[in-house]
C-alpha cells in the first residue's frame, strides 16, 4: 500500500485533510514516489538544514534553546482558494483598521452602540492613555479550516505576532529539501512582502529623513522567538535592538551606539504592548523602554504595531464583526470567525447559558485556551462577569500530514496569516501563505505553542499568472542595511565575546592536541624525558581548564574537550554559539553551518576512539569560522569588536601558557618546543633557526617569538598592534593611543614578574574597553507613591 | 476658599542616579467647583524635559525626565493655587431618587462610553459579587440614605492604617486585612457603587491639612488624598470614605479615572545601581487669605 493510501485510511484523519484535497495532488504524488524511505530522509535533511542554519526556538535566558522543528512536507493552498482567502483577510484588516481608528479616536462606534462599549472598555488590551496611536501597520490572524471546508479566523493576533521570520526560514529549508518539487510548483514568493514592509515603515518615519534609523525591538535572550525576531530584523534590514540598546531623552527614543545617541524614528516592536513601556504599563517590565509611549504621543516615533491594538484581538470584538462590516464597509463579512458568542450581549448570553454543554468558554482577555471546568462552574463564571466571557463551538480543524516513523500521521493544522498596510491607501496586502503549525500529537485538537512542529505553506502561481508574466527575479539576498551600521554596547560586548570564545576554543584545541600527542608517545614511559614534558603540558591544560588531571592523561584530555563547565572546550563552543545567536543580524549566514559542525552531539563518543580526529575537526571548523569572519564581514565597528575579542584572548592565552610552563628545569627546551607548537609558531622557530635568523634553542627563542616579535602574527606584540587598529576602527582613537603608549615591551630580568605584569596590563585594557564601549544602562527601579500612606 | 498646595516627592539612593523618568498627575484640574489659578512643577536636579498632555478623562498628565549626573537625591515639587467652592450635599435631598432610579437614569443620560467606563469593574476596583456590603445599597433605598449607610459601614468595618496595603493592593487584599488607606477605601466604595449599577470614579487630590476648629483631625491630609465620586442626576457627588463624610470646599481635585492606576500622582522608573532607596512625600495644603 502506498504511503498516501495508508494515510488516507488513518483513523485520525479529520473531516478535511490538506494533502488529500485537489491542491495537494502534486505533493501526494511526490510522497508516493519518494516512499516512506524518501520522506524519512527528507525529514532528516530538513533537521540537518535547521541545524546548519542555526534556527532555534526557546529563550536563551531560561536555557531552553533547542533546534526548531519543521516538517518537510508543505501545506499547499491553491491559488484560487488563497485569492479568496486573501480577499477575506484584506476586508477584515480594513475593518479592524477602521475600528482601531475609531476606538482610539472619536469613539463613534461605542457611542452609537454598533460596537458595545464594554467589548472595548472591558478589555485589558485597550490602553486609555494611547489616543490617536497611529495606523494599524500590520495585522495577523490564526486561521483554521472547519468541517464545511471553509477557512475561518480562530483568533486575531495584532499585538506583536511571532512567526513571520519562521515562515521565511521554513521556505528556505523546504525549498532546498524538496528542490525538484519546489521548482516545478512555481510558488508565489515571500521576499517581496518583507521589502514592502521595510519600505512602508521607513516611508512612514515621522521626520522623513533620508535614512531613518529603524529598529526591531526584541526581548532578546528573554524571547522564545528570538530567532524569529532576529531574522525579521535581517529581512527588513533594520537594527535588532533590545531595551538596553535604546534610551529616552527629551521624550524621544535614541539608539545607544558608538559614542553617541542616534535618533530612532521607526520601531517594529516584538514585545507585547503591556511590556513596552514600564512608565505607562507594567512597571516591572525589563524588556520595554520607559518613555516609548511618550515618544509616540509627541509624534517623534512611528511604532508598528501601535500600542493598544491588542484590544482588536478580543474574541468579543470578533463576534461583532459581521455587523460592523455592514455598518462601516457596507459589505458582508467574507471571512467568518469560528462561531463565537459574547456573553455581554443578552441574547448571546441566553444562547450560551442554554447550550453551555456543547460550547467552550474563553476569556475575552485570555490566551484563547478554553476554561477547563464543569458546566455549573462555567455558568457561575458567566453570571458573575458576563462581559468577560465568550463561548465558542469546539474547534474541529482540518489535518495535514507529518512525516513520522511509520508513515504519514495526521495533525490538526493552523495557519497564521500576516498582512501589511499600504502606505497611502487603506488596503492591506498579505504574505502569500503564511506560517503553518500543527498540533504536538495526532490526538491533540488544539494547536497551541509556537514551538510546535512548523509547516511551510505553499501558494503556487495560477496558470493565468504564469502566462501573463514570467516569474519575478528574486531581489538581492538581503536588503541593504538602512542607515549607517550602528553597534550598540550590548552588540559590541557580544561580538567581543564571540571573538574571545572562538579564539579561546582554538588555542585550547591546539594545546589539547599537543598534550595528546605527548600522551600517546610517552604516557607509558614514566622514565622518559617526554613523560616529564607531558606532565608540564598537562599542568598547562589544568591551568587553562581549571580541571584536575587524574591518573589517565587521555581521559583527562577527553574530559577537557567535552566539559560543558567553564574551562571546558565544549563550554567555549556553546558560549560562542549562544553569543552568535544574540547578534544574528550581524553574523554572516555562512557562519551557522560551521557553528553547527562545532556542536555535533556525538563528540564525546567519537573522542573516546579518536581524540586527535575530533580536535582536528574542531580546529578546522574554528578556522573556517575565522575565515568567514575575515572574508565575509565588512571592516566596520562590528568586525572590529569581534577581532578585538580574538586579539585580546590570543595575547592572554599565550602569556598564560608561557607563565605556567616556565621554569621546567632540565626539560625546558622540550617544553618550549611544545609551547611553540601549541602557539602555532614551531615552524617559524625552526625556519629561523635553520637560516640563522634566530636562536637554535626553542627556550631561547620562545619569549622573543611569542611575545616581542610583531612580525609573528601569533605574537603578543602583533595582537596588541591589531587590537589598537581595531579600536581605531571602532572610533576609539583614545584607547588605541593609550594602548600603543602604555604597553611597553622592555623586558625586565624577573621574567615571571614581567609576564604577570603583562597579563595584568591586558586585564586593564579589557576593562577600559568594557567601560568605554559595553556599558549597560543602570538597573531599573520602579517607584510608585501611593496616596494617604 | 483659596488654597496653596505644595506636594514634594523626594527620592534618595545610595548610588548615582543615571536617569529618572516619571509619569505624573500633579496638576489640579478645573471643575465646576474648582478653578486653578497657578501651577508649576520643578525638580532638583533641574528637569531635563517636561511635557503635558490631556488624557482621555481631561486630566493633565505630565511626562518628566531628570538626568541627574552624579546626584543621589532627587526631588519633584508641584505647587498650585486653587479656588474651591464645593459645598457638602444635603443627603436627605438625595433621597428623592432610589438607587435603582439613579442607575436607570445614568444609563439613559450618560454618554455610553462614560457610563460603561465607570460602571464596569476596573483592575483595582474589582469586587466579586456579594463579597462586601451587599445590603448597604439596596435598589429601593433612597440614594442619600444608601450612600450614608455605605460610608457608615466602611467606617465601622475597617481601620485606617498606613502600611497595611500597597499601591498594588486589590480589594481582596483590603477585605482580608480589614485595614488600609484612602485609596483602598475609595476603591472599595467604587466597587460597591458599580455593583449597584451606579457609575463611580476615583478622585486623586488633596485635603485641607488643618481641619477647621471643632472638627477632628483629618486622615490622609499630610499626603495626597483619594476619594470616590458617584454619578447623580444632579452631577457627580464626592464622598470620602476615609473621613466618613461627603466632600466640601476643603477637597482639591487633581484628576479622576476608574481607579488609582489611571491617575496615580507619581510613578517613575529610576536607573541606578543603588541597593537601597527611600521615598518621602510631603504635602501641605494651606488656606490663603482673601
Amino acid at each position: 500500500m502506498s504511503v498516501v493510501e495508508a494515510y488516507r485510511r488513518h483513523p485520525a484523519l479529520a473531516h478535511h485533510d490538506e494533502l488529500l484535497g485537489p491542491a495537494g495532488a502534486d505533493l501526494a504524488a511526490f510522497c508516493d514516489e519518494a516512499g516512506l524511505g524518501g520522506l524519512r530522509s527528507a525529514a532528516a535533511e530538513a533537521d540537518k538544514l535547521v541545524g546548519a542554519d542555526g534556527i532555534v526556538y526557546g529563550a536563551a535566558a531560561s536555557d531552553d534553546v533547542r533546534p526548531w522543528r519543521l516538517d518537510p512536507l508543505p501545506v499547499v493552498i491553491g491559488a484560487d482558494e488563497w485569492d479568496q482567502l486573501e480577499r477575506g483577510l484584506r476586508q477584515r484588516a480594513r475593518l479592524l483598521s477602521l475600528i482601531h481608528s475609531d476606538v482610539y479616536g472619536g469613539q463613534e462606534l461605542l457611542r452609537s452602540g454598533d460596537l458595545p462599549a464594554a467589548v472595548v472598555l472591558g478589555h485589558g488590551g485597550y490602553f486609555r492613555g494611547c489616543r490617536n496611536p497611529g495606523r494599524l501597520w500590520t495585522v495577523a490572524a490564526d486561521l483554521g479550516r472547519g468541517p464545511d471546508g471553509r477557512w475561518r479566523v480562530l483568533a486575531d493576533r495584532n499585538e506583536a505576532p511571532s512567526g513571520i521570520g519562521y515562515a521565511m526560514a521554513a521556505r528556505r529549508v523546504v525549498s532546498s529539501v524538496l528542490g525538484g518539487l519546489h521548482r516545478h510548483s512555481d510558488l508565489r514568493r515571500l521576499r517581496g512582502f518583507f521589502h514592502r514592509m521595510a519600505a512602508t515603515l521607513l516611508a512612514a518615519s515621522p521626520n522623513r529623513t533620508e535614512e531613518p534609523q529603524a529598529v526591531v525591538l526584541s526581548a532578546g535572550v528573554r524571547a522564545k522567538t528570538a530567532f524569529d525576531e532576529g531574522f525579521l530584523a535581517t529581512l527588513l534590514g533594520f537594527t535588532l535592538a533590545e531595551a538596553d540598546d535604546l534610551v529616552t531623552r527629551q521624550g524621544r527614543v535614541w539608539l545607544r551606539a558608538g559614542d553617541g545617541l542616534n535618533p530612532v524614528e521607526v520601531v517594529m516592536r516584538r514585545i507585547e504592548g503591556g511590556q513596552a513601556d514600564p512608565l505607562e504599563f507594567d512597571t516591572e517590565s525589563v524588556v520595554g523602554v520607559p518613555g516609548l509611549a511618550e515618544a509616540v504621543r509627541t509624534g517623534g516615533l512611528t511604532l508598528a504595531n501601535p500600542l493598544g491594538c491588542g484590544v482588536l484581538n478580543s474574541p468579543a470584538l470578533g463576534a461583532c464583526l459581521p455587523r460592523l462590516a455592514e455598518r462601516l464597509l457596507g459589505e458582508t463579512l467574507e471571512l467568518d470567525g469560528w462561531p463565537t458568542w459574547w456573553c455581554g450581549e443578552e441574547t448571546s448570553r441566553a444562547h450560551v447559558l442554554a447550550n453551555l454543554d456543547g460550547l467552550e468558554l474563553v476569556a475575552v482577555d485570555g490566551n484563547g485556551k478554553p476554561v477547563d471546568a464543569a458546566v455549573d462552574r462555567r455558568r457561575a463564571m458567566v453570571a458573575a462577569r458576563p462581559e468577560a466571557w465568550c463561548a465558542r463551538l469546539p474547534q474541529e480543524l482540518s489535518t495535514a500530514p507529518v512525516v513520522a516513523e511509520n508513515g504519514l500521521e495526521p495533525r490538526r493544522f493552523v495557519l497564521r496569516a500576516f498582512g501589511l498596510a499600504g502606505l497611502d491607501q487603506a488596503d492591506y496586502s498579505f504574505l502569500p501563505g503564511g506560517f503553518g503549525r500543527v498540533a504536538g500529537s495526532t490526538e491533540e485538537a488544539f494547536v497551541s505553542s509556537l514551538g510546535a512542529l512548523a509547516k511551510d505553506v505553499w501558494v503556487p502561481r495560477a496558470d493565468a499568472e504564469r502566462a501573463a508574466a514570467p516569474q519575478q527575479v528574486e531581489l538581492a539576498a538581503r536588503p541593504a542595511h538602512h542607515g549607517p551600521a550602528r553597534v550598540t554596547p550590548r552588540v559590541a560586548g557580544t561580538l567581543m565575546a564571540i571573538g574571545r570564545f572562538a579564539e579561546r576554543a582554538q588555542s585550547k584545541a591546539r594545546l589539547l592536541k599537543v598534550a595528546d600527542d605527548l600522551a600517546s608517545d610517552y604516557a607509558l614511559h614514566p622514565l622518559s624525558e617526554g613523560y616529564a614534558v607531558l606532565g608540564v603540558m598537562l599542568g598547562a591544560v589544568e591551568a587553562v581548564t581549571s580541571l584536575s588531571a587524574g591518573p589517565d592523561p587521555s581521559a583527562f584530555l577527553r574530559g577537557a574537550l567535552a566539559s560543558e563547565q567553564p574551562g571546558g572546550l565544549r563550554y567555549d563552543l556553546l558560549r560562542l554559539t549562544a553569543n552568535a545567536q544574540q547578534v544574528r543580524d550581524v553574523m554572516s549566514a555562512d557562519a551557522w553551518s560551521v557553528l553547527a559542525r562545532l556542536l555535533v552531539s556525538d563528540t564525546a563518543e567519537r573522542a573516546a576512539r579518536d581524540l586527535p580526529g575530533v580536535l582536528d575537526d574542531v580546529l578546522t571548523a574554528l578556522l573556517a569560522f575565522s575565515g568567514i569572519v575575515a572574508e565575509s564581514m565588512v571592516r566596520d565597528a562590528s568586525w572590529a569588536f569581534l577581532d578585538a575579542g580574538a586579539r585580546l584572548e590570543r595575547a592572554r592565552q599565550t602569556l598564560s601558557l608561557l607563565q605556567v610552563t616556565r621554569g621546567s628545569g632540565p626539560v625546558a627546551e622540550r617544553v618550549a618546543e611544545a609551547v611553540l607548537a601549541a602557539c602555532e609558531s614551531g615552524i617559524t622557530h625552526r625556519r629561523r633557526a635553520a637560516s640563522g635568523q634566530g636562536p637554535a634553542s626553542a627556550a631561547a627563542s620562545e619569549l622573543e617569538l611569542l611575545v616581542d616579535d610583531a612580525a609573528n602574527p601569533r605574537s603578543v606584540a602583533h595582537q596588541l598592534r591589531a587590537l589598537a587598529a581595531d579600536l581605531e576602527l571602532a572610533g576609539d582613537a583614545d584607547t588605541a593611543e593609550r594602548l600603543r603608549r602604555g604597553f611597553v615591551f622592555e623586558r625586565s630580568d624577573d621574567i615571571d614578574a614581567w609576564l604577570a605584569d603583562r597579563l595584568a596590563g591586558l586585564s586593564r585594557v579589557e576593562a577600559a574597553i568594557a567601560r568605554r564601549h559595553f556599558s549597560r544602562q543602570a538597573s531599573r527601579h520602579a517607584t510608585w507613591s501611593g496616596e494617604g500612606s | 476658599m483659596r488654597y496653596h498646595v505644595g506636594h514634594v516627592t523626594r527620592y534618595a539612593y545610595d548610588d548615582a542616579v543615571e536617569a529618572c523618568y516619571n509619569r505624573a498627575y500633579l496638576t489640579p484640574r478645573d471643575t465646576p467647583v474648582q478653578t486653578v489659578l497657578e501651577h508649576r512643577i520643578t525638580a532638583s536636579p533641574a528637569l531635563a524635559h517636561l511635557a503635558d498632555h490631556l488624557d482621555g478623562y481631561g486630566n493633565t498628565a505630565t511626562y518628566l525626565e531628570i538626568v541627574p549626573g552624579d546626584a543621589r537625591e532627587l526631588s519633584i515639587s508641584a505647587e498650585s493655587v486653587v479656588e474651591v467652592s464645593r459645598v457638602a450635599p444635603d443627603a436627605t435631598a438625595l433621597d428623592r431618587w432610589t438607587v435603582a432610579e439613579v442607575a436607570a437614569k445614568a444609563r439613559q443620560v450618560l454618554d455610553k462610553v462614560e457610563h460603561t467606563d465607570f460602571t464596569l469593574p476596573s483592575p483595582l476596583a474589582m469586587l466579586a459579587p456579594g463579597a462586601y456590603a451587599r445590603g448597604a445599597l439596596p435598589d429601593d433605598s433612597g440614594l442619600g440614605l444608601g450612600l450614608t449607610g455605605l460610608l457608615d459601614q466602611v467606617a465601622s468595618d475597617f481601620s485606617y492604617r498606613p502600611g497595611a496595603t500597597s499601591v498594588r493592593s486589590t480589594l481582596d487584599d483590603l477585605l482580608a486585612a480589614r485595614a488600609g488607606v484612602c485609596q483602598d477605601f475609595a476603591h472599595l466604595v467604587i466597587g460597591v457603587l458599580r455593583a449597584a449599577g451606579l457609575p463611580a470614579r476615583y478622585v486623586s487630590g488633596y485635603l485641607e491639612t488643618v481641619a477647621p476648629p471643632g472638627q477632628p483631625k483629618r486622615r490622609g491630609a499630610d499626603a495626597s488624598h483619594a476619594w470616590a465620586q458617584v454619578w447623580t442626576p444632579d452631577g457627580w457627588l464626592d464622598l470620602d470614605p476615609t473621613n466618613h463624610r461627603f466632600a466640601d470646599h476643603g477637597y482639591i481635585t487633581t484628576a479622576w479615572g476608574r481607579d488609582f492606576s489611571d491617575v496615580s500622582p507619581l510613578r517613575g522608573i529610576v536607573l541606578t545601581e543603588s541597593e537601597t532607596s527611600t521615598l518621602d512625600v510631603f504635602v501641605d495644603v494651606t488656606p490663603l487669605e482673601g
